[in-house]
């Protein structure tokens, strides 16, 4: 209770100040006013009362009985009164003036008045009598102290009670916050929401149902979804971890079994599907590693010059495999004469494939035919999946594409259409999608062609990871390529003098023996070498700080 | 009240008087004014060799028992009486019972207190003396007086500063009063405020202004100059000290103190008033002719001129009489004045120029009154009433001889007189029988405007007639 009434009186001295002093400076200044209006009063009465008398003693010249009259007629407010008699002849009046009273003069704070003596119609002189206000104030102040006094504990008692309801108010509002506070610095926040109502329950009536409270309601709603949202995110978080986690490891192992794969006697379909499913794999893994660099931000896109005509039919292979024991599902791809080349996310580009082949084959209640053609014009290569089945009615078709908006299969989640358009926008192409109901759909992937691609058949590969070793070694004899790979930094350093400044080097991230790729990778830039790669499953972020190098992935330059 | 006779206070008293009640204003224009300096200096032309208040009949005596002593009652309005050093008292409506309870922190000195055994032996001795039979007892710390017969002007008796209750030690009395006596010498009388206050006077000195003296002090730092001439007051205390003008009671006359009636009614009868105070006070300008020595607006005051017929009985012719001269301003006047009234009567009018100091020396002591035969006596009066200005004609303080006994009862019944109807009367008569017996000429009344240091903040007037300020109660 003190406290509450210490926080009343520290918010409110001012005002409470300002209230007492102006009532004390009204009523003192209103008190001294009657006082001198009463003073005033009262002379003239007594004058009127003792005039008869003082006539009398004024024509013998009693000096003594005027100066008792005089003295009667002054009041304790009057500091002194002067008569002044008439001047007559035969006046046994002798003197100039009678005067009783305090003598002190106080120019600017003194009432002065002058009045005629009169006694029953003759006037005996003037009566000069002077009404000092600073005595007057201090007369008065001394009957009103005690007043003043009262009222000074008057106000305090008003104050507080008046603003009792505000203070506790207050009081619980800050309560309200420190436990919702608390909660938050302890982690629990999911309890705020609870903490909080049971707070407004034991807010004063009145604020209940108010705009702060519903504020206050709006307010713990958001921070129960805050609280949510941030444990979502925590395992989000969590998950990327663990997905880009996997997506590093598995690389390595999917480009040995392929790698292992490609040495191995089988039928060529047998192969196509080992090989896509590898790709696919791979792609899963790229996927991962994309969301676990930048979730929920675009993605940059992993592009390179690709013959688009080698991807689609890998893909398109392996979709015949998939779709075999559909009854009357033909795919067919037609590739064009020239070796279409794009930019491209490959492994992308041939999921959106895998997705608009799926799409169409999906949608076909029966027999049907998906026809691929790969097509250029004015510097663009056309990627057409062309499919004659059910189709689509257009105020699905105006949707689709865009997030969540799916047709015709169940559990779809729309995504695929969504993200083959972003994706192929990202390369700086277009989805474009055509459908008639009844009669098909076609959906045209435009990309910008690609110039030819330099040749590069020569690289260095430092890696300390066998199987590494072996699919680089087995890509580069496919390609053609030159290869000089090492295991260690000591191997590379004692025959990194020879090696030409401009040849391309591929160095992995982690080499052994807590030795960092980018380390060799900096000093090998300081001595000259200008086209240094970090062939690593880390995401490009981690060597931000070395603009000067690339970050690609563990697969062979010429995959 | 009594007051110094003279004639040196004639001279010096005109013009500047104090007035009633508390005043004192300290100022001036070099550094007295009230706050810088806690004293009150005042000047006189006479200091006493002892002051006791029983017998302070000269004016500076007066003027300090004012400060050191307090009557049990003031009647300074004339109606009503208040009480200084009494915690409370009571009287029954028929004046037979008085009941007096003394404020016990009040001191003489210290050590000295003033209490009820005190107030007993006080009030036995000054009723005894007041005359009616009484009796007296103790009630508590009280003291109750008790009169047979009714005694309305008990309490007007017991407001004279005369009959204050006093302590006498050596050759001053201590009173109740605020100040006490520090020092007496020949030319100062030190007063010291038992209590001292702030923005208060707490030291009183009463200088002497006289010949030798007036070279050591410094002007500058006087409060009070109303007791000196108006030609002994320095010029600028007009325009720098606060003026009004007083009513002023004071008649000068002249004392008829001759053996032989004969004589006595020939020079009251062949002195001219107007020739004589023109003669005796040459400084002096205006002047208000009184037939008798009760000043006009004094009830039973008459104006004019008494009533003279001169006539030198042969047998008279040759006579000498003496005329104590106080004043020094008028040597040549005098001896003018004598050639000729001893042309006119054949009475030789012998001047001695005594002085102020020596004239009042002679005048209250009784055993010189046969040294002189004419002085010049001013009275005036503090309170209201008239029995003050026959003080020094007859009663007890009379400084002339051969005033018949009925004249000293008349006064006595005058002082005890309490009907104003009935004062009145009397004072006319004793005046008349002053006349008549030929004691006394009245010369002419006085005015006065009193001077005093500005910014003294309750310099109050209008209490009695008094020209002795409470110096004690002034406050700046």
């Amino acid at each position: 209770m003190v406290k509450l009434f210490t926080r009343v009186l520290a918010y409110n001295w001012r005002h409470y100040a300002a209230a007492v002093l102006v009532f004390i400076a009204f009523w003192q200044g209103f008190s001294a006013f009657s006082a001198v209006r009463v003073a005033d009063d009262k002379l003239l009465t007594a004058m009127r009362q003792n005039a008869a008398y003082f006539e009398k003693a004024f024509l013998e010249g009693d000096v003594f009985e005027t100066q008792r009259i005089m003295w009667r007629i002054k009041n304790e407010n009057v500091k002194r009164i002067t008569f002044h008699p008439v001047q007559f002849d035969g006046s046994r009046w002798i003197f100039k003036e009678a005067i009783v009273g305090n003598l002190y003069d106080r120019p600017r704070a003194q009432i002065i008045h002058e009045v005629p003596f009169v006694s029953n119609g003759a006037e005996l002189g003037q009566l000069e009598y002077v009404i000092d206000l600073v005595d007057v104030n201090a007369a008065v102040f001394g009957q009103n102290y005690v007043l003043f006094i009262t009222v000074v504990f008057f106000f305090l008692g008003l104050l507080i009670l008046s603003n009792m309801g505000a203070i506790q108010t207050l009081a619980a509002i800050e309560r309200s916050v420190n436990e919702i506070n608390s909660i938050t610095d302890s982690g629990k926040s999911d309890i705020i929401r609870e903490s909080i109502k049971k707070n407004i329950a034991r807010l004063p009536a009145g604020i209940i149902g108010t705009p702060f409270a519903q504020m206050t309601e709006r307010m713990s709603g958001a921070l129960e979804q805050a609280a949510r949202l941030e444990s979502e995110l925590a395992v989000s978080k969590a998950m990327s971890d663990l997905a880009a986690q996997v997506a590093h490891d598995i690389r390595s192992p999917l480009a040995a079994l392929g790698a292992a794969a490609k040495g191995l006697e089988m039928p060529a379909d047998q192969r196509t599907l080992i090989d896509g499913s590898i790709g696919r794999m791979q792609g899963i893994a790229d996927d991962l590693l994309q969301r676990y660099r930048a979730p929920g931000a675009a993605a940059k896109p992993k592009m390179e010059t690709c013959a688009l005509a080698g991807l689609i039919e890998q893909v398109l292979a392996e979709k015949r495999i998939q779709h075999k024991d559909k009854a009357g599902v033909k795919i067919d791809f037609s590739a064009g004469t020239d070796g279409f080349k794009a930019a491209v996310d490959p492994k992308e580009l041939q999921r959106i494939i895998s997705n608009l082949v799926n799409n169409s084959v999906e949608a076909f209640a029966g027999p049907g035919a998906v026809r691929v053609g790969l097509a250029a014009t004015d510097g663009k290569v056309l990627i057409e999946i062309k499919d004659d089945g059910k189709g689509i009615p257009p105020e699905i078709l105006a949707k689709l594409g865009q997030k969540g908006e799916t047709h015709g299969k169940a559990g779809g989640t729309g995504l695929g259409l969504y993200h083959a358009r972003t994706s192929v926008e990202a390369w700086g192409g277009s989805l474009k999608i055509e459908s008639e109901p009844g009669k098909g759909t076609a959906v045209t992937l435009t990309l910008p062609a690609a110039a030819k691609p330099a040749a590069g058949l020569r690289a260095v590969l430092l890696d300390d990871d066998a199987l590494v070793h072996m699919n680089w070694r087995m890509a580069a004899k496919a390609a053609g390529a030159e290869l000089k790979s090492f295991k260690t930094p000591q191997e590379f350093a004692e025959a990194a003098g020879t090696l030409p400044r401009d040849i391309p080097l591929y160095i992995d991230s982690e080499l052994g023996n807590d030795i960092k790729g980018e380390d060799i990778a900096v000093d090998l830039h300081e001595k000259g070498f200008t086209d240094i790669t970090m062939a690593t499953g880390h995401s490009p972020e981690k060597f931000s700080g070395l603009p000067w190098l690339k970050v690609a992935g563990k697969e062979p330059p010429w995959s | 009240m009594f007051r110094r006779p003279a004639v040196a206070r004639e001279a010096g008293k005109k013009g500047g008087r104090p007035l009633l009640g508390a005043l004192l204003l300290l100022a001036g224009i070099c550094g007295c004014r009230p706050g810088a300096n806690s004293t009150w200096t005042a000047l006189f032309t006479y200091i006493p060799e002892a002051v006791h208040v029983e017998t302070a009949v000269d004016g500076t005596s007066y003027y300090v028992c004012r400060q050191t002593h307090e009557p049990l009652f003031r009647h300074e309005d004339g109606q009503n009486y208040v009480s200084r050093v009494l915690s409370a008292w009571s009287r029954n409506l028929k004046h037979t019972e008085f009941k007096f309870c003394p404020k016990e922190r009040l001191v003489f000195e210290p050590g000295q207190p003033f209490s009820p055994d005190f107030l007993e032996k006080f009030l036995s001795g000054s009723t005894k003396k007041y005359g009616p039979a009484f009796t007296l007892e103790r009630s508590g710390a009280c003291s109750v007086v008790r009169f047979s017969s009714p005694q309305p002007g008990y309490l007007n008796y017991l407001s004279r500063l005369e009959n204050s209750p006093s302590i006498s030690n050596g050759n001053r009395s201590s009173g109740l009063g605020p100040y006490s006596i520090e020092n007496i010498s020949k030319s100062t009388v030190l007063l010291q405020r038992k209590t001292p206050v702030s923005s208060g006077y707490n030291r009183i000195e009463i200088r002497l202004f006289g010949t030798g003296e007036k070279e050591h002090i410094d002007l500058r730092k006087v409060s009070d100059f109303n007791k000196l001439s108006s030609f002994q007051q320095p010029d600028w205390v007009k325009s720098e000290y606060a003026g009004f003008d007083n009513i002023e009671l004071r008649v000068v006359g002249l004392a008829i103190n001759h053996p032989d009636p004969r004589v006595r009614k020939m020079l009251y009868n062949c002195i001219n008033p107007r020739e004589f105070r023109k003669m005796a006070v040459p400084s002096r300008k205006d002047y208000y002719d009184v037939q008798t020595v009760l000043p006009l607006g004094v009830p039973g005051a008459l104006g004019g001129t008494p009533s003279q017929t001169c006539s030198v009985p042969a047998e008279l012719k040759g006579t000498s009489v003496i005329f104590a001269n106080s004043r020094t301003d008028n040597y040549a006047q005098v001896t003018q004045y004598a050639h000729e009234f001893k042309k006119r009567t054949g009475i030789e009018l012998v001047v001695k120029n005594l002085g102020a100091e020596e004239v009042d020396a002679m005048l209250l002591d009784p055993k010189r009154r046969g040294q002189y035969n004419l002085a010049l006596i001013v009275t005036y009066n503090a309170r209201q009433d008239q029995e003050g200005f026959f003080v020094f004609y007859v009663g007890a303080n009379k400084v002339i001889g051969y005033v018949p006994a009925s004249l000293d009862r008349m006064h006595f019944a005058l002082e005890r007189e309490t009907d104003p109807l009935r004062k009145k009367e009397l004072a006319e008569t004793l005046a008349a029988e002053l006349g008549k017996h030929a004691l006394a000429i009245p010369l002419y009344q006085t005015f006065a405007r009193l001077y005093y240091p500005p910014g003294i903040k309750n310099l109050s007037v209008g209490r009695g007639f008094e020209e002795i300020p409470d110096i004690g109660d002034l406050r700046w």
